[in-house]
Parts: C-alpha cells; sequence; structure tokens
C-alpha cells in the first residue's frame, strides 16, 4: 500500500507558503502602500493595530531597508526573522530522514516546541491585542 | 484477530492540519483575523471527514483529530474576530473611541517602541533651524522627500 510522509508533505507546504510571502514582499514596493491585502482592522474601525504595515515593512526588509521597515511596524523584524527561520528549519526538515545523530521522532517533537514557542513570541503583540480586543467586546456586551 | 492500520483519512488530516495551523496564524493578526474563517471552515470539514474515514477503516486518527482541535480554535478566534467587528458596527462612535484607544494605549505601553532616531532627527532639524538666518531658503532632503521652504521677514 502507498504510504504517506505526512511531515514531508507539511514541510513542502509550508515552505513554498513562506516562500509566497517572500515573493509576494518581493512584488511590491514599500512606499506605494499598492499591497493587495488590506488591513481589515484599521478599514473598519480606523484605528491601528499592531500588525498593521507589517506587508510594507516586509517589501523594505526584503530589500534590506530596516530603517524603513521600522517605521512602518517596530515588530516587523522579529517576524520576519520567524519567517526565515521556519523557511530554513522546513528545508532542513525534509532532510531529516538523512542525518543519522537524531531520530525522526524527536526532530518532529523539538520543531512542534519551538515553531510554538517562538510563534508565541513573535506575535505577542498581536496575541495581546487580539485577546483585549475580544475581552472588551465581550465586557460591552454583557 | 488484530486489525491491520491503514491510510484512510490521512491524507485529508494533512490538508486539514495544514489549513489549521494557516488558520490559527492568521487568526492572530488583527488585520486578517476575519479572513481565517475561510481556511478555518475547510479545515473542520476535511478533519471530521478524515476523522470518520479512519473511524470506518481501521485508519490512524492523531492527525485527524489534532487538525480538527486546531482548526476548530483557530474557526473560534476568528469568528470572534467577526463578532467584534459587528459589535464595533453597533457601538456608537465615542464608545468606538473609547474602546480602541484604551486597547491600542496598552499594547503601546507594554511594547515601549518609541521611535527615538525620528526624536532625535526632530531636534537636530530644530537646531539646524535656530542656526538660520532670515531671508533664505532652506532645503530639507530625506529618503523619499525633497522640500524647499523659502522664509521671509516680516
Amino acid at each position: 500500500m502507498k504510504t504517506i510522509d505526512s511531515y514531508r508533505i507539511i514541510n513542502i507546504i509550508f515552505a513554498g507558503v513562506i516562500g509566497l510571502v517572500f515573493i509576494y514582499s518581493c512584488l511590491f514596493l514599500p512606499e506605494n502602500g499598492s499591497h493587495i491585502i488590506p488591513s481589515f482592522y484599521t478599514d473598519i474601525t480606523g484605528h491601528s493595530s499592531p500588525s498593521l504595515g507589517l506587508s510594507r515593512a516586509f517589501s523594505a526588509l526584503v530589500r534590506g531597508d530596516i530603517a524603513l521597515a521600522n517605521q512602518f511596524n517596530p515588530h516587523a523584524h522579529n517576524i520576519f526573522l520567524f519567517f526565515c527561520f521556519q523557511f530554513i528549519f522546513r528545508m532542513v526538515s525534509l532532510k531529516v530522514d538523512k542525518v543519522s545523530f537524531i531520530k525522526r521522532k524527536t526532530w518532529i517533537c523539538i520543531d512542534v516546541v519551538l515553531s510554538i514557542s517562538l510563534f508565541l513570541i513573535v506575535f505577542y503583540p498581536s496575541i495581546k491585542f487580539t485577546i483585549q480586543s475580544m475581552v472588551d467586546v465581550i465586557k460591552s456586551v454583557f | 484477530m488484530e486489525k491491520i492500520k491503514t491510510n484512510a483519512g490521512q491524507g485529508l488530516g494533512v490538508a486539514g492540519l495544514i489549513l489549521g495551523i494557516l488558520c490559527l496564524f492568521m487568526a492572530f493578526i488583527p488585520c486578517v483575523g476575519v479572513i481565517a474563517i475561510g481556511p478555518g471552515i475547510i479545515a473542520v470539514v476535511l478533519s471530521i471527514v478524515g476523522l470518520v474515514q479512519a473511524n470506518k477503516n481501521n485508519g490512524a486518527k492523531g492527525i485527524n483529530i489534532a487538525a480538527l482541535i486546531i482548526s476548530a480554535l483557530g474557526t473560534l478566534i476568528a469568528c470572534i474576530w467577526l463578532f467584534v467587528f459587528v459589535g464595533i458596527a453597533s457601538l456608537d462612535e465615542d464608545q468606538i473611541e473609547n474602546m480602541v484607544e484604551d486597547v491600542i494605549e496598552e499594547v503601546v505601553r507594554g511594547t515601549n517602541s518609541c521611535n527615538t532616531d525620528l526624536q532625535d532627527e526632530l531636534d537636530d532639524l530644530e537646531m539646524h533651524l535656530d542656526s538660520l538666518k532670515f531671508d533664505e531658503a532652506i532645503e530639507v532632503q530625506t529618503d523619499s522627500v525633497k522640500v524647499k521652504i523659502h522664509i521671509e521677514k516680516e
């Protein structure tokens, strides 16, 4: 019977998705602000959020303009580094079977723990903002 | 006799897990959180179908259960974003302003990310302007903008 290597498929797809994010950032100039994905939060409320300007900051970062990226979004550096790390990790994970010093199961456990921890650290401002917004709306309803 | 484990539902489980992780990831980004409902619902459906298939044909259920939990959590957060927007739409202007200002204030205070470089540049510019004589033009040039100001004494 044909077996499915789930971990390999997941790695290939996530590497592809992260690659698309980088391509998307390369396609648009940071100064134009003509990125096709809008900030729904800002469009609806008219106020800023911790993720506002992230696309423009990524466009600036892929061009190496760190100062400009910092003006668009101060958290963009960390998020960009997280994406870079994830891209490299996915690529390395594709070759995990050929690495003899670590078991596949151990590698997957390290991957899960490391990815979740880094996600929580890097996206802390957005997560906090999301939770606070929800709590405020729930409070206003009840 | 012990049944042989099959791959039933595994493909759907993997698809559900990938969409679920993407959904959860997007749900925590305020700008695009509400869009996560789409992939979230698809992920929930795929995970449930995968779980049913795995149950029927003795397939591995772990990946389907993981996919279902992650996608359900992502969809729940995305749905709450939708309620946030609906809630905001039903509030009056003063209530919205107070609520969002409080949240932004707390986040800004928490992140402590004031732009000191810009402040230094402004101080330098102010000192430069103080040292200038009247009746002459000043050129201020940044990376993208060039401004020429002509000052006349009254």
